[in-house]
């Protein structure tokens, strides 16, 4: 399976899966103009992934800000999480956000509400962000 | 030793001012299409005065001054209406008199000259009564009323309203009432007079919302057709476009091989060229007779010729091709400006589409007076916004929300408005409903969830389809100083004594949801005089920008609320705003913003309203206009009283007859089958001691004095005034 690796731009994030290594990184900001054509490799690399998961998913989340259109991506991507999650895979959130902003750790909880998989959270300082 | 420089100067002012007035008012000219039409006219009004035909002469007249009036050149309007006016009187024609003193009238009042307006209004006024015209008399009264308001005559304008209010009510058209309660809540706020007021504003304002959701209904769906056909023309547009694009660049493509082929050419050309001069040098040496030489120079000036030939037939070719270039180059640009034509259409059609959601919006000054001290900063991302707020006064209790909608632009506008519209039917239900004791700000959002989810047939399978509202809603008493919050999403903050309290939402929106079968969370708490409260959407702190490019964060728009919380409310507004420009900077604003701060009063313990308990009485109410009715019924639920009600003089008399029970008759004079009179006098005969009261919308003497002899107790003058109209049932009631 090969990698995804999609650079940062100043409205979408920086995105980097890659079945091999175990990283899987989403990060920075997002409010592209057409979220759900941005995110179409996105789903499909996940789940064809999902057809075939490690033993464990480690998946990194460090936003800065997202749209309520992005926000719905989200809960897609954690859904095909939660999907490999109840097969007995281990798979787990980890939920960095800025120290100073609680709206960022408001939104992990709600999403960790609204799925079965479990969620680490993670606040950082400005300088490790 | 100055003054006399200074009276100058001024005069010279003045002088130079009355010029300019004089240059505006007078100088206005016509255009020479409407001059040519005039003239034409002018030539007919001639004609038919020859003809002796003076209708066709009157309405010629007519035109020219209704062209006057249209250009502003009013003396000449009413010069002509004049004429027309002598032509129509010596033809008996008193509709057309009427129409023509209202005419001039207007004029006058344009002309700001109330006094002479109103001398032409009586006049007209007194024809549509002698012709008893109905709509002719409520145009006069209205007419009359508003020209009273400018001599500052407000009594007497109050009483030509009250009077058109009646006709109005009569027509049963909605659109007229609510002029009437806009002028009369006008001519009141000039006297002085805020009880009345407050109440007619109310009144205007609720019919206002009503007719305004009717129209808005229609205007969407018209909207929404205008934008979809502009956007396929668009398309359709953008694929000729994409499809000339193509053909060009294949017709560049063919110029570029023509080009080659003719650079082939010429190098051929030029090699023979070579290839005969040394042949002809080879030649010159071996062969030295004339004739030789002589068809040498034949075979290459046919060669020569030839390749001219060739060359210029390429050449024209190519001409040939420039040609069809340009032609579509023409094409193309035409088709571009088609496409930017319709760009423009659509944007026109949203500009359209904001005056809607505006409309939509509370009325600020509506805002103002249920909230003297609050701000609204709105900034709306697109044209059109996701973002919207709404209020409504229900029994002295403020009910507001300050709403974000999915998405920001059209399709959160078209949400925007769904919402604004549940809204209102939801509240005005359950006030219909009586359910007013129960009215929970958490009952409002459950219930809006319910409409949305129906509405827009959301299912929950379908991952693409959850558009949804989040929502701040208040109910704020000011009576019990009490406030109740449910948020969806959108949280509360409340600031008392310098420190600002966080009153959290529920983590879900109004829309489906996983928890959507969980009622939204109902908070109620106690406020003190200038506790401040802040409603908001998320866009204001969710701005990226600074010199970090962060969002701005909640924590710091807490700080920043708390740091000029004690500042007035539009200095907060500016503070707000500005803060947010220079954050955002050179970013793109990402979403809408709202923000609504009020700052809590206590009412001010008005007079104390003076309570009945007629729980144990029942009024029969005999009523044919469902508007005047309900108004009643409004009017007494304080009391509450039993109602019941007839619809018509019949059904009136065989309800009563069914019911003894019935303490008291309201009895509305003009109805259907069996008028109030007649009504009352056969009820009369069988119970005499039954009080009956009379409302007569005519506060016409004889009307009066035939409700008392027909035996009716007493009368209400309408509109009704709730005071008077209460403590009057009540002496019949205990009695």
């Amino acid at each position: 399976m090969t990698e995804l690796k999609i650079d940062k731009t100043d409205s979408t994030p920086q995105i980097y899966l890659d079945k091999n290594s175990g990283k899987f990184e989403m990060k920075g900001k997002s409010f592209p103009e057409e979220s759900r054509s941005f995110y179409a490799p996105v789903m499909e690399w996940l789940e064809n992934y999902a057809q075939d998961p490690k033993e464990e998913t480690l998946f990194k989340f460090k936003m800065e800000y997202f749209n309520s259109s992005s926000s719905l991506i989200i809960l897609e991507i954690l859904n095909i999480l939660d999907s490999i999650y109840k097969t007995g895979k281990k798979v787990t959130i980890s939920w960095n956000y800025l120290e100073i902003d609680e709206d960022m750790l408001d939104a992990g909880e709600e999403y960790a509400e609204l799925v079965s998989l479990p969620f680490e959270y993670h606040a950082l300082e400005e300088a490790d962000f | 030793m100055e003054e006399p420089f200074m009276r100058k100067r001024i005069f010279i002012i003045i002088t130079i001012s009355a010029l300019f007035v004089h240059l505006f008012t007078f100088g206005q000219s016509l255009d020479l299409q409407t001059t040519n039409k005039i003239n034409t006219l002018k030539n007919n009004v001639e004609k038919y005065q020859k003809e002796n035909n003076s209708i066709l002469q009157a309405e010629a007249i007519n035109e020219i001054a209704y062209l006057y009036w249209e250009n502003e050149l009013y003396d000449n309007a009413i010069d002509y209406f004049n004429q027309s006016l002598e032509l129509n009187k010596s033809n008996n024609n008193q509709n057309g008199i009427k129409s023509l003193h209202y005419n001039i009238g207007l004029i006058l009042s344009d002309k700001e000259d109330y006094q002479n307006a109103l001398i032409n209004f009586d006049k007209g006024l007194q024809i549509a009564r002698d012709l008893n015209q109905k709509d002719g008399i409520y145009a006069g009264l209205m007419n009359k009323a508003t020209s009273l308001k400018n001599l500052s005559q407000y009594q007497e304008a109050i009483k030509h309203i009250n009077e058109a209010l009646i006709y109005a009510q009569e027509f049963n058209n909605l659109k007229l009432v609510r002029t009437c309660y806009g002028m009369l809540a006008e001519n009141y706020e000039l006297l002085g007079d805020s009880e009345n007021t407050m109440k007619y504003f109310e009144q205007f304002a609720s019919l206002d919302k009503h007719i305004k959701s009717q129209e808005i209904k229609e205007i969407e769906e018209k909207s929404k057709e205008k934008v979809q056909q502009a956007q396929n023309e668009k398309i359709k547009t953008e694929q000729t476009l994409s499809e000339t694009t193509n053909q060009l660049e294949e017709t560049q493509k063919t110029l570029e091989e023509t080009e080659a082929i003719k650079q082939k050419q010429q190098l051929e050309l030029e090699l023979k060229e070579i290839t005969i001069q040394a042949e002809k040098r080879n030649k010159r040496i071996v062969i030295l007779s004339a004739s030789s030489i002589f068809v040498l120079i034949l075979i290459f000036s046919i060669l020569v010729l030839r390749q001219y030939r060739a060359k210029k037939k390429a050449n024209q070719l190519l001409e040939f091709q420039n040609i069809q270039i340009k032609k579509q180059k023409e094409e193309i640009e035409q088709q571009r400006d088609l496409a930017h034509q319709q760009k423009k259409d659509i944007t026109d059609s949203i500009e359209y589409a904001k005056r809607i959601q505006n409309a939509l919006l509370p009325p600020l000054n509506f805002i103002k007076r249920n909230l003297p001290e609050h701000f609204i900063l709105y900034k709306p991302r697109d044209i059109v916004s996701g973002d919207f707020y709404w209020m409504m006064n229900k029994d002295g209790k403020i009910i507001i929300a300050a709403a974000d909608c999915t998405g920001h632009g059209v399709p959160g506008a078209f949400m925007s408005m769904l919402g604004t519209a549940f809204l209102n039917e939801i509240v005005t239900k359950i006030i219909e409903n009586k359910h007013v004791y129960s009215l929970q700000a958490n009952e409002i959002l459950n219930q809006l969830r319910n409409y949305i989810i129906d509405s827009l047939h959301q299912t929950g399978e379908d991952t693409e389809s959850k558009d949804g509202i989040d929502m701040a809603l208040c109910i704020i008493d000011s009576e019990k100083q009490k406030i109740q919050f449910a948020g969806a999403h959108n949280p509360l903050y409340i600031i008392k004594n310098n420190k600002l309290e966080v009153i959290k939402a529920d983590r879900m929106p109004v829309s489906i949801h996983r928890n959507a079968y969980k009622p939204f969370t109902n908070h109620e708490f106690d406020y003190k005089e200038n506790d401040i409260i802040y409603m908001f959407s998320d866009g204001f702190y969710d701005q990226i920008g600074g010199s970090k490019n962060f969002k701005f964060m909640s924590k710091n728009f807490q700080k920043l609320l708390l740091e000029i919380h004690k500042k007035s409310m539009n200095v907060q507004k500016e503070i707000l705003d500005k803060t947010f420009e220079d954050w955002k900077g050179d970013n793109i604003q990402l979403d809408d913003i709202l923000v609504i701060g009020i700052k809590l009063e206590v009412a001010k313990s008005l007079e104390k309203k003076d309570t009945y308990d007629w729980s144990k009485k029942t009024i029969l109410i005999a009523e044919d206009t469902e508007m005047n009715y309900l108004f009643l019924v409004e009017a007494l639920r304080q009391t509450r009283v039993n109602v019941i009600r007839a619809k018509d003089g019949e059904e009136a008399i065989e309800i009563f007859n069914k019911n003894p029970q019935i303490d008291l008759i309201l009895m509305d004079i003009n109805m259907p089958k069996l008028d109030g009179f007649e009504t009352t006098k056969r009820i009369k005969e069988v119970k005499p001691d039954i009080p009956v009261i009379a409302q007569t919308a005519l506060s016409l003497q004889d009307a009066k004095e035939r409700s008392v002899e027909v035996g009716c107790d007493d009368f209400i003058l309408k509109p009704i005034k709730l005071k008077l109209f209460l403590s009057k049932l009540d002496s019949y009631l205990k009695a």
